[in-house]
């Protein structure tokens, strides 16, 4: 009774939440009582909380493992502006004097979020080894699967670090994880005991539609015609950055009456705040965007989620799409599909694995390195030296080392290991290739259903799903006639600079006289 | 239009005495001794360290362009010299109002903070005023939350006379600037409820070039910093914005500990000994140390007489470059002594080692 008083209490003094979401109140229960905890929770439910609150109310250090630098910086600013203060985020592109400064005072945070990179620099492992760490959270645990999608070697040797850390208890999260991601992640974390709290997440008020066109024209065109009927707060996702700058200002230019932007990692962080700012103040009516955008924002009336360009997997496109109606109204996703589209997805999937006919001459190369010294020289002339991309290195690096290949940063050479740790290497890169084929095969198999799109969509990932609460997809009837959303007002932009600067400074305004 | 404008004014300058690449590093503002007294010597002092956020790859691909244009032509040494064409466009838009705005040497580092303070402190204000704290910040360097969150906490049991206030102090100032100039200054702000442009926004609802919106806004501050400068009691509120700036030495970390050194008075070969650094590393600290410094003692070094005798070498070969220089004096005279006195005299070397720091 005590401890659920004083979690209530947190809730609404900290966090200004007046009660817990579904799921919410169970799992940090099972935080508070030390135990280990798996749990999968529909994007949009409030996953972060699971962890934030225990954090707050523990006496030593939370650690959160997260994979994108930007996702880490955007929960901090949320935390901070909250003033929840004592959470930083650690990774590698600190500068040097900041992160010192950080690792000086490592007790002084309840909260600590780092690259999974990170811990796996020796010094910064004997740091937090010197301070008490009362949970270990895996944010976006499906990175830890090779089943999951963004498959990333240093997620796996989070196991390792855990034993390094004296194995404090464990929290890893998703939104989105097959039973077969579920049981990687219990396995590699070596965690048998571990509670799982799965809640399934279909989203009843979602209704999906493919639209099958010729070319890109057909998807500009229907574009205009969709948003020129609906002033709905909307994203359209896209493979390419330059894509979302391009159909940005065209669409600017056709719809001079919605404020649309564009957003993608390219971006600086000053801008790509200022955009999903406007976005939730609803300043923005439309923005084009990569993936990137959306993590960590949680605007509640999203109607229209657009997929321009279709993603490599359907745990990626789930995760978008989850983005729409989070308030519960009647939301729509549309994928767009012309003939083709499938050259994208399969070229950025050999971006991701070190190309297997060159893998002879990569391995050449690497022992004309070592036999001029078998210390590795720095990444970025590795990658200039091998002709691979950084993503491909992080993969052979990983193999290598796994393999003997590489130890303390030198190649390690045996004429006898070589040849046969380089067949393996090749078959596990052949693998992996098919497995990412089979992944962008079943999205393109669910691009082309003819039946219902809802049953095919949600059934790789759970038992059931509830029916749904408006129309259920294109192919069960669904047509953009039956559907009428609230419409945002037309707003006026075109004020003087005079006006404008009033508005801000509320001059004229005597509502606000401080009291 | 502006990017391009200062770039092929620089080439003008320029002429064939440096590479393109001296252009970028100018409006970056590098802290290296060459780019200072190219600054100098090619009187382009004003574009100093005006475009800190200008990326490489854009700064190829409008020089690109300017080739392209046949406003420009590269030459195999990668310096540029001005087209016929070039020249009369320079000469066409040479009243343009706002590149006057530029101070870039005085102003470079004063603008940033200057901008960042304003911005934040708007942002904090006129939330608090309406009670709402949990906003996310536009600007989130250490350097600039410290004195926003001091100064917050003085103005806070005077938070509608300050907003008030500093509303008619801006609404003094944009009214110095062109209509556009001032719509973009006031789009950029964030207040309760709202988050200013970006500069592609800003680009794109003002059908202006992405590269240009940054130098649009640097330009404009520096043209209200000179106000400013010039009426304090006009503006009590905005100059106190330039108050208490953070202390960036110019200098680098290394140079610093030898200056630190210097002025506990070791010599330059026992501060190389205790550094376990090469004497001339230690003479490149210091001529980058009287790059920067106005007080360096200069005589310590170099007699009056020497310095004579080297400005007057200098003067004669009118190339400035070291070994001409050095032939022109007398023996006794070092090549660290020659590079002292033309750092402190603030004229550029050319060629030799200089570019090393």
């Amino acid at each position: 009774m005590l401890i659920e008083y004083k979690l209530k209490e947190q809730l609404r003094d900290q966090f200004h939440i007046s009660s817990f979401r579904p799921g919410q109140e169970e799992i940090i229960n099972d935080v508070m009582a030390g135990h280990d905890v798996l749990a999968i929770l529909p994007t949009g439910s409030g996953k972060s909380l699971c962890y934030q609150l225990p954090a707050s109310l523990f006496k030593g250090v939370t650690l959160v493992v997260s994979p994108l630098i930007s996702l880490m910086e955007d929960q901090v600013k949320q935390l901070k502006a909250i003033g929840f203060k004592k959470a930083v985020a650690l990774n590698s592109f600190m500068n040097p004097r900041e992160k010192r400064h950080v690792l000086q005072q490592l007790e002084q945070y309840k909260l600590i979020y780092l690259s999974p990179e990170i811990l796996q620099h020796s010094d910064i492992i004997r740091r937090f080894k010197r301070i008490a760490i009362d949970l270990f959270v895996i944010d976006e645990a499906h990175c830890i699967s090779q089943w999951g999608h963004e498959f990333r070697p240093d997620y796996l040797r989070l196991g390792d670090v855990l034993k390094q850390l004296n194995d404090p208890p464990v929290m890893a999260l998703s939104a989105t994880a097959t039973q077969e991601v579920q049981r990687d992640i219990i396995t590699s974390l070596n965690r048998s005991d571990v509670v799982s709290h799965i809640y399934p997440m279909d989203r009843e008020n979602i209704t999906f539609t493919v639209k099958k066109v010729d070319d890109d024209r057909q998807k500009q065109d229907i574009l205009l015609k969709l948003l020129k009927r609906y002033r709905v707060p909307t994203l359209i996702y896209f493979s390419s950055k330059q894509k979302t700058e391009d159909i940005a200002a065209f669409l600017s230019e056709n719809l001079p009456s919605h404020r649309i932007a564009f957003y993608h990692g390219g971006m600086d962080q000053l801008d790509r705040i200022a955009i999903q700012q406007q976005f939730m103040n609803d300043q923005l009516d439309i923005i084009c965007c990569t993936s990137a955008f959306g993590m960590g924002i949680n605007k509640q009336d999203i109607r229209l989620v657009l997929h321009y360009h279709f993603p490599l997997q359907m745990e990626s496109f789930l995760q978008e799409i989850g983005r729409a109606g989070r308030d519960g109204k009647s939301s729509i996703s549309l994928l767009m599909y012309a003939p083709g589209d499938e050259a994208l997805p399969r070229s950025m999937i050999h971006h991701e694995l070190p190309p297997v006919e060159d893998l002879r001459h990569i391995f050449s190369v690497l022992y004309h390195l070592y036999s001029h010294n078998p210390k590795l020289p720095p990444t970025d002339e590795i990658l200039v030296l091998l002709g691979i991309n950084e993503i491909q290195w992080r993969f052979l690096h990983y193999q290598m080392e796994k393999h003997g290949m590489i130890k303390d940063n030198r190649i390690v050479f045996h004429q006898e290991d070589w040849r046969p740790i380089i067949r393996d290497i090749k078959q596990i890169i052949i693998t992996r290739y098919t497995l990412k084929e089979r992944k962008l095969d079943d999205i393109i198999s669910w691009i082309h259903e003819e039946k219902c799109l809802r049953d095919h969509l949600y059934k790789g990932f759970q038992d059931n799903y509830k029916p749904p609460l408006y129309a259920c997809c294109s192919n069960c009837g669904f047509s953009f006639n039956d559907w009428e959303p609230e419409q945002t007002q037309a707003g006026q932009d075109a004020f003087s600079w005079e006006t404008k600067l009033k508005t801000l400074f509320f001059i004229g305004d005597h509502s606000n006289e401080t009291k | 239009m502006l990017f391009d404008y200062i770039v092929i004014s620089c080439c003008s300058r320029f002429r064939e005495g440096r590479s393109i690449s001296a252009i970028y590093h100018l409006l970056k503002g590098r802290r290296s001794i060459q780019t200072v007294q190219d600054a100098h010597i090619y009187q382009l002092k004003h574009f100093y360290g005006i475009y800190p956020g200008l990326q490489k790859q854009h700064f190829d691909k409008q020089i690109h362009k300017l080739v392209e244009d046949n406003r420009l032509v590269l030459n195999n040494d990668l310096t540029a010299v001005l087209t016929d064409f070039g020249q009369n466009w320079l000469h066409k838009h040479r009243g343009n109002v706002t590149v006057q705005y530029f101070n870039g040497m005085d102003y470079y580092q004063k603008a940033t903070v200057f901008w960042e303070r304003l911005l934040l402190l708007i942002q904090t204000m006129t939330n608090s005023i309406k009670h709402h704290f949990h906003f996310i910040p536009v600007i989130d360097k250490p350097i600039i939350t410290s004195w926003v969150r001091k100064q917050y906490h003085q103005l806070r049991p005077h938070q509608t006379v300050f907003l008030n206030r500093l509303y008619g102090e801006l609404h003094h100032l944009l009214q110095c600037f062109s209509g556009m100039e001032a719509n973009i200054f006031v789009d950029s702000l964030t207040g309760y409820h709202h988050y200013g442009m970006s500069s592609f926004q800003i680009a794109y609802h003002y059908r202006l070039k992405q590269i240009d919106v940054p130098l649009a806004k640097t330009a404009m501050v520096h043209r209200m910093l000179f106000i400013i400068g010039q009426n304090e009691a006009t503006y009590p509120l905005l100059a106190n914005f330039l108050r208490e700036l953070p202390h960036e030495s110019r200098i680098t970390n290394s140079a610093s500990k030898t200056k630190e050194l210097l002025e506990k008075q070791y010599s330059a070969e026992e501060i190389a000994e205790a550094r376990h650094l090469k004497l001339n590393t230690i003479y490149d600290h210091m001529v980058e140390i009287a790059l920067y410094d106005d007080c360096f003692p200069l005589e310590t070094y170099v007699l009056p007489d020497e310095q004579a005798e080297i400005m007057a070498a200098a003067r004669k070969t009118s190339s400035y470059k070291l070994k001409d220089i050095k032939q022109e004096v007398s023996e006794t005279i070092s090549y660290f002594q020659i590079r002292l006195v033309l750092a402190v005299k603030k004229i550029s070397q050319q060629g030799d080692h200089v570019d090393r720091i």
